[in-house]
Parts: structure tokens; sequence; C-alpha cells
């Protein structure tokens, strides 16, 4: 059954992307619980409450070991699978009915990482050349990278953030950054 | 407040625009119905009447979900995951040159059905608020800890990533100022993380981007084929009807008959529907998990099981009955204990709190007017649920005529303007795209998502109950296991991990007897 959040289409669960998930937890439980040691309890103190960092703490525990256990349970996965060569020499035997390349890993993240970097940019320009020029920019950027043409692209990236300005300063009377350099 | 008021402009317009907005979301296949409140909710600040957003915010969220059925029954795509089990029946119907009827039977099984889990609400929910009036700290401790555990159990098929995202959400809502003590915790010195991270740029990161990210792969590989990157026209079977007379009449005809069908299954109708109020009742539990249990049952109850999938009636009213049921459903808990019983309610619920809404059983007493307008517009909105729907599947083909790439570049733009616009801080929109990458990543990992929603929400709630408790009983557990109604939620988390445990023991030893007999 697909949950709310997975897709409708299933998607691989790809191979490093456990011991990835793993090391995030571990670091932020571990840097979470350093980071613990620095809170102050400035209110009042009753012995019977546990204080302030009592629930972080018990809460970062639970996420460093949940991560520690997602990291073994990669390499015991790891160490259980057969390796990509092999994976690629099962599949190309006569019974198969088609050799399947294993996608190399990286590649499929590109896309997801251009548009965060994107985003980024698109995020620290804003103050300078304000929403509708950045806005616009970063638009018609993206529009043109998955396959709009020129034209059309221009038309809609400027379509749609005059159809943004419009609902957000002039209807519901909410600014938006203007921009410094002009 | 009376019934009148909400037929004003200021509230019908917007709410008849939201649910517009809600078919087009639905009904874009990649996009989900939590997206589309995710991203209408920084709109519902800015109206000037606290009933026209919350119109706003409950009409999306009940027509998205019907919407998601419309290319589940023509493409065989669904619109949103809840409409998962809509495509098997419904678009065999539609290959038999029957997509008008189906869609029919699917829009007054969804109004319908959507009218059942409203019911339910409003019946069960002011007695469980009455029940919950005994309830203290120890029992709202165990109560929280008890919605995060069903959530983590039903909404994903590995249980430990559910509660790791559980735990992850409950601990990203301890960084800010602390209830009890006023210590600034995880702040790192930040004016802007000393009231918390802000719940709204969270959702609208996990929901929204993470889902822009998850489609420019099959955006890019079509773009690459060259192909259209909007529909696979080759599976659509729009326009596979015989046509004669005007399209008026014979709409009507065929809104006619599916009325007839309805009737004519009405025990499936009617059981289906109330199986989604209850599913959709459980925390984290959804609607789409709701229309397949429903689909389940009516398998199983029919004459001819056989038939399911082949283009039934059955097969149709069922998931479409059951999933807008659970909308309804899912409101119970989220408005009598604060928990909510899904991603799109938990939203709704953080967004209530920016409307001095405050759930729990206090609410039905002090503020039972708003209680009752909340009730209205969640049961008009399914009266409104059939113009706007029709409207949907008339221009449906137009919906999926836009390209994708220029739908999704307007989610993008609309996710950072929205996060912005509510504190106009630029630090909420780094928060929005960190929370996208996260959210992306976590789906990547089949980490769930509703569970770190639901934990945002409910870890104040239950960190603040577990010290209270801890500082009545003067740093006594004891009180935590003893109460009856106490006992009987750990009995509850206790009997729900151990039946998840056996339940997987027993379709691990079912797929690998060897294992199992050495």
């Amino acid at each position: 059954m697909p949950s709310e959040q997975e897709s409708p289409q299933e998607e691989p669960i790809l191979p490093g992307l456990g011991l990835a998930f793993g090391l995030a937890l571990t670091v932020f439980g571990v840097a979470g619980l350093a980071l613990s040691g620095k809170i102050k309890s400035i209110g009042f103190q009753d012995p019977s409450d546990p204080g302030p960092h009592f629930f972080p703490r018990v809460l970062l525990t639970f996420l460093a070991c949940g991560g520690v256990f997602e990291i073994c349970r990669h390499v015991f996965h790891f160490w259980k699978k057969p390796s990509r060569a092999h994976h690629q020499k099962l599949q190309a035997e006569p019974d198969s009915p088609k050799p399947e390349k294993v996608p190399f890993e990286p590649l499929l993240w590109i896309d997801s990482i251009g548009l965060a970097l994107g985003m980024s940019c698109l995020i620290w320009i804003i103050p300078y050349a304000g929403f509708p020029v950045s806005a616009s920019l970063f638009l018609l950027g993206f529009l043109v990278r998955y396959g709009i043409k020129w034209p059309t692209a221009v038309f809609a990236s400027a379509g749609i953030v005059g159809v943004i300005w419009m609902i957000f300063v002039w209807g519901l009377s909410s600014p938006l950054p203007r921009g410094s350099w002009w | 407040m009376e019934v009148w008021d909400l037929f004003a402009p200021s509230i019908l317009i917007p709410w008849l625009l939201g649910m517009l907005f809600g078919i087009f979301v639905g009904a874009t296949p990649g996009l989900t119905a939590t997206m589309a409140v995710a991203l209408i909710v920084p709109f519902s600040y800015h109206l000037p009447d606290t009933n026209a957003s919350l119109a706003l915010i409950i009409g999306v969220s009940f027509t998205a979900i019907f919407a998601g059925d419309i290319p589940a029954t023509l493409l065989r795509i669904p619109g949103t995951p809840a409409s998962a089990a809509a495509t098997l029946d419904g678009h065999a119907m539609a290959k038999k040159g029957k997509a008008s009827l189906a869609l029919f039977i699917d829009l007054f099984c969804s109004s319908l059905g959507g009218m059942v889990g409203v019911a339910a609400l409003v019946f069960l929910a002011p007695q469980l608020g009455r029940l919950a009036l005994k309830f203290t700290s120890y029992e709202y401790f165990w109560l929280g800890i008890l919605g995060l555990g069903v959530s983590a159990i039903v909404s994903g098929r590995a249980v430990a990533l559910g509660w790791l995202s559980a735990a992850l959400g409950m601990g990203l809502s301890m960084v800010g100022m602390d209830i009890v003590s006023g210590a600034q915790r995880f702040t790192m010195g930040s004016a802007e993380l000393m009231n918390g991270i802000e719940f709204i740029p969270v959702m609208i990161g996990l929901f929204g981007i993470s889902e822009v990210l998850r489609n420019l792969g099959e955006l890019r590989s079509n773009t690459n084929a060259g192909s259209n990157p909007s529909i696979p026209e080759s599976s659509a079977v729009m326009g596979k009807e015989k046509v004669g007379g005007n399209f008026l009449s014979r709409d009507l005809k065929e809104m006619g008959l599916a009325l007839q069908t309805i009737w004519k299954h009405k025990w499936n109708f009617l059981r289906s529907s109330l199986t989604g109020s209850v599913i959709g009742a459980l925390p984290g539990a959804g609607a789409d998990i709701a229309a397949w249990g429903a689909y389940g049952a009516a398998r199983k109850l029919s004459k001819k099981p056989n038939e399911f999938g082949s283009g039934i009636a059955d097969g149709v009213i069922a998931p479409t009955s059951a999933n807008n049921a659970a909308v309804g459903g899912a409101w119970i808990p989220a408005l009598v204990f604060g928990i909510p019983g899904d991603a799109v309610t938990a939203i709704v619920l953080g967004a209530f709190m920016v409307y001095d809404i405050r759930p729990g059983p206090m609410l039905f007493e002090q503020d039972a007017a708003r209680v009752t307008g909340l009730f209205w517009i969640a049961f008009l909105t399914q009266f409104f649920l059939i113009p706007c729907g029709y409207l949907g599947v008339k221009f449906f083909s137009w919906i999926l005529k836009a390209k994708r790439a220029l739908v999704l570049g307007a989610v993008i733009l609309f996710s950072v303007v929205g996060s912005y616009s509510l504190r106009n801080s630029l630090f909420d929109v780094w928060v929005m795209l960190v929370f996208g990458v996260v959210g992306r990543f976590m789906e990547a990992r089949k980490a769930p998502l509703a569970p770190l929603i639901l934990g945002l929400i409910l870890g104040p709630m239950i960190e603040e109950n577990l010290r209270t408790g801890l500082i009545k009983s003067s740093g006594s557990w004891a009180p935590f296991f003893q109460r009856p109604i106490s006992l009987l939620f750990v009995s509850i988390i206790a009997l729900t991990a151990a039946a998840t445990a056996i339940s997987k023991m027993w379709g691990y030893s079912k797929a690998n007897p060897k294992s199992v007999s050495q």
C-alpha cells in the first residue's frame, strides 16, 4: 500500500542511501547531544522536574542509536548482497529477459542537487535584485533546462511572476522584496 | 455565527477558488493533496475573515483527494496516492467506454462519502470530547505517544524508520524556548530560532519542494526523449465514448445513471464510507490506506470477487467513497485530542494554531461557535464539491496539457513566496529549502514524512505533559502506568507494536519457509 508520501510510481531504494541516512541521523543525534550541554536553565528549579535538557537528550540518544542501527543494517546488507558487477552478470544470464543497467547513483541526484543550488542562489540574490527580477531569471533557467522553448519560457516566467506579484502584493497586500540594487 | 454568513462573497469566493485550486493540484499527477494544502495555507493568513481562511483550507483538502481520482480513472495514473485504488476498476470502466459514468459515480461517492465522514465527525467528536475532559497530563502524554506510534506503524513499511522520523520531528520541536523553564535550546544565538522552527516553511519544504525534486528525474528523461512531459497520451481514454445530443443533457443523463448505480450498491457505499471514516481517524493512516482497506473489504464481501478489477461499479464506489470519508474521519482525533489523523490534517492543525484555535476537549466547551462553523464548512464543502468536481472533470484535458515543467516551476515560486510572506523573512525560505532537501532524502530512503510532521506538532505536547506529570507526582513515574486510562493507552501501544512484529514475522516465515524450518 502506498502511503501519502510515496509517489504513485515507485522508485527503487538506492544502495548508498541507507548509509547516508544512518550517518546523517548519527551526526544529528551526537551534535545535538553535544549542544544540549550548553542549555542553561534559568527558570524555577523543582527537584521533580528533570529540566530542559532531559527530553531532548532522550530523543537525541534515540536518534543517534537509530542512526547507528541504520549504518549496521546497511553494512550487513552490503556484505549479504551480490556485488554490482555480479548483479549485472546475473542480469545478463540467458534466463533473464533483458540485462538491466544498474544506474550510477550520483547521476540520479544531479537534478535535485542542481535545483537545490539554483534555489540557494535565488534566495541569496532576492535581497539585492528583488523578487520579480531574480524569480523571473530563475524560472526562465528552470523552464529552458526542462525542455520549454525560449520564447514560451520568457513569456511563461514573466507571466507566472506577474501573477504571483498581483496575488500577493496587490490582492493580499503582502509585500515582496523589491531589491536594494534599484 | 449563522450558517448563512458563510455565503458572504468574502468567504464564498476564496472557498470556491480554493476548491478549484485543489482540483488543479489533485488532478496533476505527482502533486499530492498534502502539497495542495501546504501551498494554500500561507494564502489563508492574508484573508481578512477567519472563516474565509478556514473554508479555503478545508475546501482544498477535500477537493484535492477527489481530483486525484480523475487521472486515475482516465489515464491509470493516480493524481494523489489516495487515488491509487481508484485506478483499478475506474480505468477498466473507462476503457469500456464508460469514463463519464465512472467519473460521475466517483464524484457523487466522494461527495456523499465526505458527508458520511463529516457526520461521523459531528456525532463522535463532541462525545469523545466529553470523555477527554477526564484526561490528565499522564493520559495526554501516552495519547501523544500513541498517536506517533500508530502513525509510525501505519504510514510506511519500515516501522523503525517511522519512529526515527517521528523522533526527528520531536527533536526539531525542541528548538527555541523551553515552555517550563524559559531556557533557550539549540538556538545557537540565532534570533530567528528563539521562537522555534516555523511549522509552515517546514511543511512546504517537506511536501512541496521535495515533490518537485522527486519529479525532476522523470521530467529530465521526458525532456531528453523529446516527448511532451505532461501526459502519456497513448493511455488516455477520453473521447472514447459515444457522442450524441448536447453535452449538458448527456451529462445529466449520466449523472442520473450514476446516482442509480450508487443506490443499487448502497450497502457497499455505506460500508466503505464508514470504513474510510474509521481508518481515517487512526493517526497517520490517511485516505490512501482507507481507500485500499475499503476496496479490499468490498472485494472480500462481494459475491463476485473475481470481477473486481474488470471495471465494475463496486470497485469504483468503495475506494472513492472511502478516501473522502477518511478526510472527515481524520478530523476526529485532531479536534478532540489535538492529534492529527494524517499529514493533511497535521498541516491544517498547525494552521489552526495561528487562528488561535486550540484543538482539544475544551474547544467544544469554550469555542462551540467556532466548532459549529467548522462543521458547517466541512459539510457544505461536500455540496460544492459536485459543481467544482464537474468543472474539474470537464477541464481535465486542459489541466493535463499544461507542461509539467511549468507547473513545477510555479510550485517552486509559490513555495518561496508562501514561506517568505509568513513573517517577511528570507530565513523561513532557507528553512523551506533545507526541509525540501531533507524530505527528498527521506523519501528516497522510504522513510515516511507524516510521522515527522506529527512529531513536530506533538513534540511540545508530549514534553509538556511528561514534565507536568512528573512535577505533579514529585518525580514518580508510577502514575504514568497506574491510572486506568493511561494503562489502557500503554496496552494499546504494546499490543499494536506486538501485532506489527508478529505480522512481520508471519510474513517473513511465509516468504522464507526454509529459513524458518531449519
